[in-house]
């Protein structure tokens, strides 16, 4: 990979980058070294980017998952990494703007479910393009995508009788 | 919600792009690069100087003083040796393994491919295989575990001293040691979808044989009035938050916060105006809930009302005992148990497993939204908390696990407290009878029954007199609040703190 092509990719794709990562961890010194080490992986091996396989974004979304996974697994060292402990818990309704709340809510999800929202929802990649990011088939992906929904109507429901007033 | 609606809050959530002056760390890439695939060209003597600089420290380093046991980082747990076996064990390996545990940390559940038995060095390691009771080892004690057994817990019994033994175990050739519990446990199902989080204004139950959605060691709240005794089981409470109920002597509401793991029972009344609750917010990492009568909102985690018309009262706490349904069922065969909504039972089986992991003492930090924390035990150790007058006490399970039978006064009142390890269940108690303080100790390993020095009497575990002079006598009972350490500390700041130690000096 030339440095041209390797400050396109950048260019390109370092702002989708650092939003997934900001959405799933929730920080932006976290997101910034996370974006940092996902075109530091690319600069190292550029041989693993398979165009045949996917598109870049894709391909470097998925790096940023990896590392945001690690990320999290640092920080909730003694919760499982699994999308069956998937009821999630009710959110704060009182702090913030709607903004912040559905943030919340988005984040309170199990980590493998919370990650497909942000691909497919925020990010605006389809189910294929999100099986292959987060390296799952695409009915795993689907149908952690509909768990994902099913628990945030639930989170969000008192949030939609308040909306008026708190918007 | 429909989806149209949850798209729309969910584009509320807007995320930064990347810091404008945000640039590639090519340098750092390259530099380390060159670590593997670079050159270096030096004169001669610069070379010779740097490898005599580096010859030079090495001895120096060789030559000092080694760190002593003590200075180095904790030791770590693992295989230190590893032999096959011959003739009549031919197949398996004999394995030396050295165990060191740092206080508050504790091994999840699992299972060995082998019989096991240990030595304990240093420290007091808890033990306890199947959910038996803990035992604690000392150093110079041993353990053994039968092949198959389900170690259910392993950690320091000592708050502040880390533990240290060593353990030979014989498994199959080049098996791995443990075998995580959850891949032997029940068969995984695929998980049911999530049932809207509302409270049961009309509750319907089952009777105990009816109960198969129930295991024994499935956690519930348990009330009695009369001649009636209701279970609401934990893995169902936690998916409503509120049950309302109506008992001969007036309606309740049973209630659990899933966050912290706080389990009441609450007269569903105030000032004469029955209540119906209904899930609200979250403050403090804990459950708000909202009566429909007057838009109130109550904290569930002390009743207090927090906002609304009926700001600064509180709920009265209804007796209720956090217990099994093995237990409960062995001492009330005919209780009725709460029947779970079409679409709950089925998520009971991963919450049941969540509830139980917590009741255990974990080494999670306190969940997001709690306030300042009291850091004196693990933000989710359970304690049963007790209030009386202004003094508020904490007792942890695990101090309650050792000590069983705890006489205390509290707010001026002499208190019995039984905890029965079993089950964890814990009762407490107005030590008076017939104008008399008793001093109680365990007539039982178990708890089930204990004794007054004072005249000699047996009482099981729940203060009811069953032989001796004061036999048909019922103590009165007190309400504890079980739950995590996290929400009691924050709701009752200086919290005194109840140790089995000082029990037992």
């Amino acid at each position: 990979m030339t440095d041209a092509e390797f400050q396109t990719a950048f260019d390109q794709h370092k702002d989708a980058v650092y939003r997934f990562a900001w959405r799933m961890s929730g920080s932006a010194a976290a997101a910034e070294d996370i974006t940092q080490n996902v075109f530091v992986s690319l600069l190292r091996y550029p041989e693993r980017f398979d165009p045949a396989r996917g598109t870049a974004r894709v391909f470097l979304l998925g790096i940023a998952r990896n590392l945001a996974l690690k990320h999290w697994r640092t920080e909730h060292r003694f919760e499982p990494l699994d999308d069956e402990a998937m009821v999630a818990e009710p959110v704060d309704l009182d702090r913030g703007q709607v903004g912040d709340i559905v943030g919340r809510a988005v984040r309170a999800l199990p980590p493998l479910q919370c990650e497909v929202v942000i691909l497919v929802e925020y990010e605006g990649l389809t189910l294929a393009e999100a099986a292959r990011a987060v390296d799952a088939d695409v009915g795993t992906v689907k149908s952690r995508l509909h768990r994902a929904r099913e628990n945030l109507r639930r989170t969000l429901a008192p949030l939609r009788s308040r909306q008026p007033t708190t918007t | 919600m429909d989806d149209q609606e949850l798209n729309q809050l969910l584009r509320e959530w807007k995320a930064p792009n990347a810091p404008p002056d945000m640039r590639p760390r090519r340098a750092r890439g390259s530099r380390l690069r060159w670590l593997v695939s670079g050159t270096l060209l030096v004169p001669v003597p610069v070379a010779l100087a740097a490898l005599l600089l580096i010859a030079l420290w090495t001895a120096a380093t060789r030559l000092g003083p080694m760190p002593t046991r003590e200075e180095s980082a904790p030791r770590r747990s693992g295989e230190i040796a590893r032999y096959p076996l011959t003739g009549a064990l031919a197949g398996y390996d004999a394995v030396l393994v050295e165990l060191n545990f740092q206080p508050g940390v504790s091994v999840p559940e699992h299972r060995h491919p082998g019989p096991i038995i240990g030595y304990v060095v240093n420290g007091r390691m808890r033990t306890a295989i199947n959910h038996q009771p803990d035992q604690i080892v000392p150093a110079g004690g041993t353990f053994f575990e039968p092949h198959g057994a389900l170690h259910t817990s392993f950690s320091s019994a000592e708050p502040d001293t880390p533990v240290h033994a060593v353990a030979v175990l014989v498994v199959p050739n080049g098996s791995p040691l443990t075998e995580r519990a959850a891949a032997t446990r029940e068969p995984q199902t695929p998980q049911a979808p999530p049932m809207p989080y509302t409270a049961i204004h009309h509750p319907e139950f089952v009777a105990a044989s009816e109960a198969a959605f129930l295991q024994d060691d499935d956690i519930l709240l348990g009330v009695t009035s009369g001649h009636v005794a209701k279970a609401y089981p934990a893995g169902d409470l936690s998916q409503h938050g509120s049950v309302f109920d109506e008992l001969p002597d007036g309606p309740i509401s049973v209630t659990w916060c899933g966050v912290c793991n706080t389990g009441l029972v609450f007269r569903a009344e105030v000032k004469g105006r029955t209540l119906h609750f209904q899930y609200d917010r979250m403050v403090a990492a804990n459950e708000v809930q909202k009566d429909l009568e007057t838009g109130t909102s109550w904290q569930q985690a002390t009743g207090e009302a927090i906002d609304g018309p009926l700001k600064g009262t509180r709920l009265t706490l209804y007796p209720a005992v956090r217990t099994t349904w093995a237990e409960w069922r062995k001492r009330y065969p005919h209780t009725l148990v709460l029947k779970p909504m079409p679409g709950y039972a089925e998520l009971m089986p991963s919450r049941r497993r969540r509830i139980k992991d917590v009741t255990r003492v974990g080494p999670e930090g306190a969940p997001k939204g709690a306030l300042a924390l009291d850091t004196r035990l693990p933000a989710r150790e359970t304690v049963a908390g007790l209030e009386v007058g202004r003094e508020t006490v904490a007792y942890p399970f695990s101090e309650l696990r050792i000590a069983r039978v705890v006489n205390d006064r509290v707010g001026g009142l002499p208190i019995l407290i039984v905890h029965q390890p079993s089950s964890d269940t814990t009762t407490a108690f107005d030590a008076r009878a017939n104008g008399k303080i008793l001093t109680f100790q365990t007539a039982t390993d178990d708890a089930s029954s204990v004794i007054d020095l004072e005249t000699r009497s047996t009482w099981n575990a729940y203060g009811l007199c069953l032989e001796g002079p004061l036999k048909g006598t019922q103590l009165k009972h007190v309400t504890l609040v079980p739950q995590f350490w996290f929400a009691w500390s924050q709701f009752h700041q200086g919290t005194r703190i109840f140790t089995a130690l000082k029990e037992k000096s």
